[in-house]
Formats: structure tokens, sequence, C-alpha cells
């Protein structure tokens, strides 16, 4: 075993002394870094007649959630939300306060919240007047509401009640669309009647930002990996140094092992360096508060009964566990292809290849396989697909299963690439 | 210590590279000789344990060419071989020896060591990527060594060397045949010609003539006779 480690220090120096993976990494990195940030700087609001940045409307959403913290959203919340909106309309004051929240939390097509579509500036108030706190002072609980209810009149006037039934009819939707069997929404509804309603509001916008950019963070990874783990193997044979390592002692099994768990090393090193970039940079922007909230204040759609933090663990986990796919994998065809532009083709290739195409919720089997691949799984939608797989009778959900398919395919690639390794 | 080589074949596609060529080795320097596409390099690969012959077996003192304990008695200078550019010459030779499963007060004393017989203390802790082609020759030979190989096996290990250098190597090698088997290949005759305890000829993947040599003989006469009868 000692030799294994001894090797693996050095094959971990050949991947590190290589100038693309630095540049490569520290790229990664300072997007990882600057996305959250982008999102703010990018855009801008009109709102009350002046002109907002997105960062100064989140700062003072913020400022309102963390005031709302702790209220549960039940009718007492939701008068108050609508009086508040009602007292708006009153004065006419175009509401296109609601706007932005929108855009960024629940990616409906940006709409303006007000009674009458028209612009005009007859009848508002003067600016001095605006208090910009005040009028969005219910702002966060108004933009988690129109997460489920997409018709804002309805979200004006719903009352505890008929929201959370709401929120079940979207659910039992979804459902439908995922053409669960009985079984899954047994399960499904067993797991609902253990999340306590009304839910109590919590500020969550830092871990839902991390939600949201899985996607991208996962997308960079896979780059990553590719480019710096592509060569791993095949430079040797490149290099013509394959000659020199086959023939020495510990040249072939250790040196394979070695090799491995180096690359893998790398894999779960960046995944982990990625991820603290962007949630780092994602709670610098919008704080930590809500890690031990109901998952469903930031994904309302979602039934598993766990807190935030528990799904960023979760998500933390799978993202790592798809990081040592990914080495594996890359690994696996720089010693089959013996050529790393190859393997950076294809991967690169399958990358956009499944950014592209999906496969419509119809084709149940298909889709559920689809959707278990490594570039898939990691998107925030998959965080509430209800699809199980049965094991023996137990249902697992796509993450436990994606878990035990990729350790599954980890060990044959290991395998596989030994065979060819040794050959 | 005996090598023995039985009824070793290896075939690519059409070309039969080495035909059935049987030898028994012990101790001593053995100059294998043989024109472009002979299968010199492919016969000491597969003797290294590069190549899986086809059919036939090799082995040492009974272990198959296979397993690691051969291995760890091998060492190997091939023709056409590449470093890691990124390395330092110590970090090459000091990964070479945690490969050939040396400790790492060993490696460290065995790398030194040979730096100097192979004249790059100097230079030892320069990247590869700024070493001349001579440099990286005797680098070569340096890894080669690092293990006190039983089995010493060198295709061309010559090239890219300057004349003195090349005196500095012979006299080298002329000591280490006295403890191992040394299988040198070499295109150079002079190279072999008085060092060389039996001469080998390969042609078209067969072995054409082996036997002990007479330091007194013209090996470059010969060789050409008997290539061309």
């Amino acid at each position: 075993m000692h030799r294994i480690y001894a090797l693996y220090g050095f094959e971990l120096k050949k991947i590190l002394m290589r100038k693309i993976v630095w540049i490569t990494l520290g790229v990664m990195i300072a997007l990882n870094i600057w996305i959250p940030f982008a999102d703010l700087s990018s855009t801008g609001y009109w709102v009350d007649s002046k002109d907002y940045t997105g960062y100064e409307l989140m700062t003072v959403d913020r400022d309102a959630a963390e005031k709302l913290s702790g209220k549960p959203i039940d009718d007492t919340l939701l008068s108050e939300m609508q009086e508040s909106y009602r007292n708006k309309d009153k004065y006419n004051n175009k509401e296109s306060v609601a706007v932005y929240d929108i855009n960024r939390s629940t990616g409906f097509e940006s709409s303006v919240v007000s009674a009458d579509d028209t612009e005009s500036d007859e009848g508002s108030i003067p600016e001095s007047k605006i208090d910009l706190n005040e009028s969005r002072r219910y702002t966060p609980v108004f933009t988690y509401i129109t997460k489920f209810i997409s018709d804002h009149e309805l979200a004006l006037s719903v009352n505890e009640e008929e929201l959370y039934q709401e929120r079940q009819r979207e659910i039992s939707q979804c459902w439908d669309d995922q053409l669960l069997t009985t079984d899954e929404i047994s399960y499904w509804e067993e797991k609902e009647r253990q999340i306590t309603t009304p839910l109590t509001y919590e500020y969550t916008e830092g871990w839902a930002d991390l939600f949201k950019h899985i996607c991208p963070l996962n997308y960079m990874l896979l780059l990553l990996i590719a480019m710096c783990l592509s060569g791993v193997f095949s430079t040797e044979y490149l290099r013509k140094t394959d000659q020199l390592i086959l023939c020495s002692r510990h040249g072939k099994r250790p040196l394979y092992l070695a090799k491995l768990l180096a690359g893998v090393t790398f894999g779960i090193v960046s995944a982990l360096l990625l991820f603290l970039a962007s949630a780092a940079s994602s709670l610098l922007i919008y704080g930590t508060d809500g890690f031990h909230a109901a998952l469903q204040l930031a994904l309302p759609l979602s039934s598993l009964p766990i807190r935030v933090g528990t799904a960023v663990l979760i998500l933390f986990a799978t993202f790592l566990a798809v990081s040592v796919l990914y080495s594996i994998v890359t690994m696996f065809l720089s010693e089959w292809l013996k050529n790393s532009v190859a393997v950076m083709a294809l991967l690169a290739g399958c990358m956009i290849f499944t950014m592209m195409i999906d496969i419509p919720y119809g084709y149940r089997m298909a889709s559920q396989l689809y959707d278990l691949l490594p570039t898939t799984l990691l998107i925030e939608w998959q965080l509430w697909d209800d699809r199980l797989v049965s094991v023996f009778g137990t249902y697992l959900t796509n993450f436990q299963a994606a878990w035990g398919i990729y350790l599954a395919v980890g060990v044959i690639l290991v395998s596989a690439g030994s065979r060819i390794y040794g050959k | 210590m005996e090598l023995i080589v039985d009824r070793i074949s290896k075939q690519y596609q059409n070309k039969i590279a080495v035909d059935r060529i049987s030898l028994k080795f012990t101790r001593g320097i053995y100059g294998l000789l043989g024109a472009n596409g002979a299968g010199k390099t492919t016969f000491m690969r597969m003797i290294c344990g590069v190549l899986k012959p086809d059919g036939g077996t090799i082995t040492m003192d009974g272990m198959d060419v296979s397993v690691e304990e051969y291995r760890a008695g091998l060492g190997y200078l091939p023709q056409d071989f590449g470093y890691y550019p990124e390395f330092t010459g110590m970090d090459f030779l000091l990964y070479m020896a945690v490969l050939k499963g040396m400790t790492k007060p060993q490696a460290k004393r065995r790398a030194n060591e040979l730096l100097e017989l192979v004249a790059l203390t100097e230079t030892a802790r320069k990247k590869i990527k700024t070493y001349s082609g001579g440099m990286k020759q005797r680098l070569g030979i340096a890894q080669a060594l690092l293990n006190r190989p039983r089995l010493l096996v060198l295709d061309e290990p010559t090239a890219g060397l300057d004349p003195k250098e090349r005196v500095r190597f012979r006299n080298m090698i002329q000591e280490l045949g006295k403890e191992s088997i040394v299988l040198l290949s070499t295109h150079i005759v002079s190279d072999i010609e008085h060092i060389a305890d039996r001469i080998i000829m390969m042609e078209e993947g067969k072995l054409i003539y082996q036997g002990k040599w007479d330091d007194g003989m013209n090996l470059e006469e010969f060789y050409l006779g008997t290539i061309n009868k």
C-alpha cells in the first residue's frame, strides 16, 4: 500500500505540474465566484419612478425577508401582504415591484403585477414620499407564493387553505406529468403528510442560489476534469514513457491504482473548490439564513420532508459523487482511446448533447434513465423530480438511485480500464 | 542466473516480427545485431514484459516475465522513449526508483550515485525539457541502472552520445556484464565488438546466428557476410 501511496504523490505531481490545469482551474473558480454577482450587476429595474440595480433591490428585499423570517405563512401573513399590495394599487403606483423577484426566483415570464398594465405617471405619489423598504415589505412572501401560483390576481386574494391546496394541485399535476404509478404517489403522499403546514417563512435565497447554479457548476466541473485528466494515461503512450513504466516492478497494477487515485483526488478537490467558490459567493451576497428552514421554502414543489441544509448537503455529496464518476470516465477513456484530444471532444460532445436534448416524461423509462445521467441529474428541477426507482420493493429517489448507479458504473470502468492497461 | 527464451513469436497483422526464437542467457554481455525491421526491438520488448508474446515463454531463474519479481530485477533502456518535461532529472530518477520498488532513502542515494556516474549532478535540479539529447540519453541510462538489474536490456544505448561518453558507457557496461545479463542492441558494430561475449544476429524475425565472439575477428565483416548469405 505504501508503494501506491509513494506513486500517488508522483502521479498527483504529474497532473498538477501542467500549466493548463492551473489556468483552467483559476478561470473556473473565478467564473463561479462571478456568476452570482453577475445576476445582480447586469440587471437594472425601474421601480416607483426610480432606477435601481439588481443589487440594490436585492438588499431591500433581503432586509424585508429577514423581518418576515419566523412568521407562519398563514391567513394573517397573507392578509397583510395582500393589504400592502392593495394599498400600492390604490396609489396607482405602477407596480413593477415584483418583476425582479419573479424573474429571478420563479422562472416565470416577466410580468408586471398591477391591476392594469398601462404605463402612466398620472396619480403617482411624489418620489419623495416613496419608501422603497415599505413598498417592498411583503415582496418576499409574494415572490414565494408566485413560485407556484402563476396567476398573480389569485396570489393577491388567496387564503391559507387555498394556498396549500394550490401547491398540492401543482404537485399532483407534476405527478401526472411524470406518469407516477399509484405506489409512487402513495410514497410521496406519505412524505407530504410529514411536511407541517402552514410553513414558517425563512429567507433561503443564499442556499436557493446554490440550487440554481448547480447546473453550470456541473458543466464547468466536467470541462475542467476532461481538460486536466484526459492525458493521465494517454500521454504515457504519446510520450513513449509507457515502455519504461510497464517494465518496472510496480508499473502495472500499483501504478494503475495510483494514477486512478490521483485523478479521483484531483476531481474531488476540484469539485470542492468550485462548489465552495460558488457557495461563498452566493452566501456572501444573500447571507446564510434559512439553512434550517423547510426545503419547501426554497423549492415549493419538492415533497421531500427535509431541511434546506440537508438538501444542500445531499446536493454537495452528489456533486462530489459526480466528480468521482467524471474522473473515472475521463481516465478510462484516456486509457482506452490513448488520445487526450479525442477524450475531451467526446466528453464535451456528450455535455452539449445532454444540454440540447431532453426526453419527454411520456417515455417514462427512457426519460428517467436519461435524467439519471450526471449531466442531467444536477439541475435545479431534479430536486422535485418525483419518479422513483424500485429496488427489491424499496423505493429510491433519483439521487439515491444515481449514487448506486454511479458506484456500479465506476467499478465496471475501473475493472475494464485495468484489463486494458494490463494488456 | 539464467534467462530462458523458449520459442517466442510475435506477429503484427501479416508480418511476423519474431519467429520462434529460443535462447539461453547467462551472466555476460550479448550483442544483438540486425538490420532495421529485423525484429530486435520487438524481441527486447517481449523480454522486458512490455509486449506479450503470441507464443512461447520467457523465464528468469524460473520466474515468468509477467510476474512482479521478474521485473524487479530488470533494467530497460528503450530505443525511443520519452520523459516528463516538467520533472527535474532528480524527480525523474526518484519516480523511476519508486516504480522499481526502492525505498525513498535508497532511491535518493542511488539517484545521486547515478547522476554522478552519467555526469548530470550539476543539472539534476533542472527540468528535463531543458536537457540536450545526449543528456536525456544519459538520464535514460541512469534510470535503467537504478535497481542494480540482474537483467539489463539496452536498445541503441549510445544514440546521441558523443565519442567520449560512448567510451565511458562502454566501460560501464563491461563492468555490469561481470555481474548481470546485459543484452545490447545497436547499429554501431564497434560499440559491441570489443565488449560482447556473445553475438546474436536477427533477420526478418528469425535468429540467424548466435555464438561466442572472438575479439580478434572483424565483427562488421562477419555481420555483413552473415546477413547477405
